[in-house]
């Protein structure tokens, strides 16, 4: 079985497991972009066979990985080094007199972390440890510290090549570190740089749609049928509409300039966090007397095929997430 | 030279405080600093659109509470002979009005009791009463 099967079955069981009803308007879609997706995934989701096992590695995963132990070695291990350095910088030390009023290092954080937390701290880790068992917990623990290091890197070259503008409004991101900071830097590179920077924001519009938009609405209406009844829930077959009028609402706040809705849900996100957390926290306090079982089974589990595979997911996953939302936190 | 520290928030209870601490003033001699305090905490959750507009915004804000709020209070009173100055700053109302009566060696404080906010101000404590128990010298409440 390739990986990019599971992956999309994993996907359809984790967000529609209503789907496998073929019937109606929502049966008709599904056969139209099923070729679509598959195209898609299959060359997203090349794998690179290794030898003398049974499983490939796909590039992404690789890519993320490499890339994730290069800026950690690089920079001399800064995802642990600096720990104290970034509390005492959201809390404020660092912060002049005079910049009060501006956007403190604490909002960034923030408005940074309200767009991550979510699909990937809830599905993927969800998805994961169900693909692959305990174990994986072990490797997405892993792959966030290091990936924390690439993190590092992004912003700050983020925040480097930002542009200011006249009327005192910033931005920054990929598309303006890749363009100009590989212009600044090797100067017979700068059209190299400018492609990227393009392929960057091209693909971002692709995750956005992706990620974002699909997984995120059939998430929604799978919901939805549960609650309503599932097989039997009068709403079954209708995805077509439910993806109808989420557009419609979607629509109304972004191109109709509602942007109070939009505030209004932004600033329920950090609530969301909290709760997440406490949540979290509660259940694990509620069982705490399996905390060293558990421990145990994630350790043993970590070393295992499926482990890893499953942890490979998960990186996957909030690898993405990372990737697609790191412009919000210049 | 003694030096009176005044809170206004552009309420009319601000404005009593004004007057109360000019009256103050010109009786002991002393110059007069006025402050608005724009709201502002670096721990609100804000949106990526709020964060870019921040800078800008900020800006609009100072010269909007200097041409509207303090600069006509204080030019009025300049009129009847006194020496005052006018501040704005953003932050928590009561803290930065007692780092700036650190800062400028305030020998009192002056503040109206009741904002323009009533039912902030009752479910949070008000400004008066943060003033009155943390304040560095003396404070002057005016009702």
């Amino acid at each position: 079985m390739t990986f990019s099967r599971i992956w999309l079955a994993a996907l359809a069981v984790l967000a529609a497991p209503q789907l496998q009803a073929q019937d109606g308007l929502d049966g008709v879609i599904d056969r139209a972009v099923t070729p679509l997706s598959d195209a898609l995934s299959a060359f997203i989701f090349y794998e690179i066979p290794i030898p003398f096992a049974g499983e490939g590695i796909p590039f992404i995963v690789l890519w993320l990985v490499v890339a994730a132990l290069f800026f950690t070695f690089y920079f001399g291990f800064i995802n642990l080094r600096a720990m104290k350095h970034a509390f005492r910088l959201v809390r404020g030390d660092y912060t002049s007199p005079d910049a009060a009023g501006e956007v403190s290092h604490f909002q960034a954080l923030a408005t940074a972390l309200s767009g991550t937390v979510g699909l990937g701290n809830i599905a993927g880790v969800a998805l994961a440890v169900s693909l692959g068992g305990p174990g994986a917990t072990f490797w997405m623990i892993l792959a966030g510290l290091l990936g924390m290091s690439t993190k590092f890197a992004e912003c700050t070259l983020g925040v480097k090549y930002r542009n200011e503008y006249a009327d005192g409004t910033v931005s920054g991101g990929p598309m303006y570190y890749l363009s100009k900071g590989v212009a600044s830097e090797y100067p017979a590179l700068a059209t190299f740089g400018k492609v990227l920077a393009v392929m960057f924001a091209v693909f971002c519009i692709g995750g956005t749609l992706g990620a974002g938009a699909m997984f995120q609405t059939n998430q929604a209406f799978s919901q939805l049928l549960n609650v309503t009844g599932g097989e039997v829930s009068p709403l079954n077959g209708y995805g077509w509409l439910f993806g109808l009028v989420i557009a419609l609402l979607v629509g109304m706040v972004i191109i109709g300039g509602i942007k109070s809705i939009a505030r209004v849900t932004e600033k329920v996100v950090p609530v969301m966090g909290v709760v997440y957390v406490s949540a979290g926290l509660l259940i694990i306090g509620l069982n705490i007397d399996q905390l060293p079982a558990a421990f145990a089974s994630i350790i043993q589990g970590a070393f295992q095929p499926e482990g890893v595979y499953g942890g490979f997911v998960g990186v996957l996953i909030m690898g993405f997430r990372r990737a697609a939302t790191s412009r919000a936190s210049r | 030279m003694e030096r009176f520290l005044v809170g206004i928030d552009g309420s009319e209870c601000g404005d009593r405080a004004l007057a109360g601490a000019a009256r103050n003033a010109q009786f002991a001699k002393a110059e007069l600093l006025v402050c608005y305090v724009i709201d502002w905490s670096p721990f609100t959750f804000s949106t990526p659109e709020e964060n870019a507009e921040r800078h800008r915004r900020r800006e609009e804000e100072l010269i909007k509470a200097q041409t509207k709020l303090i600069e006509p209070r204080v030019a009025e009173l300049r009129c009847s002979g006194l020496r005052v100055e006018g501040i704005g700053r953003h932050g928590h109302a009561a803290r930065t009005l007692i780092k700036l009566a650190e800062e400028r060696d305030i020998s009192m404080i002056v503040v109206g009791r009741a904002g323009d906010r009533p039912t902030r101000t009752r479910i949070f404590g008000g400004t008066a009463a943060a003033l009155v128990q943390t304040a560095p010298c003396p404070v002057l409440v005016v009702p």
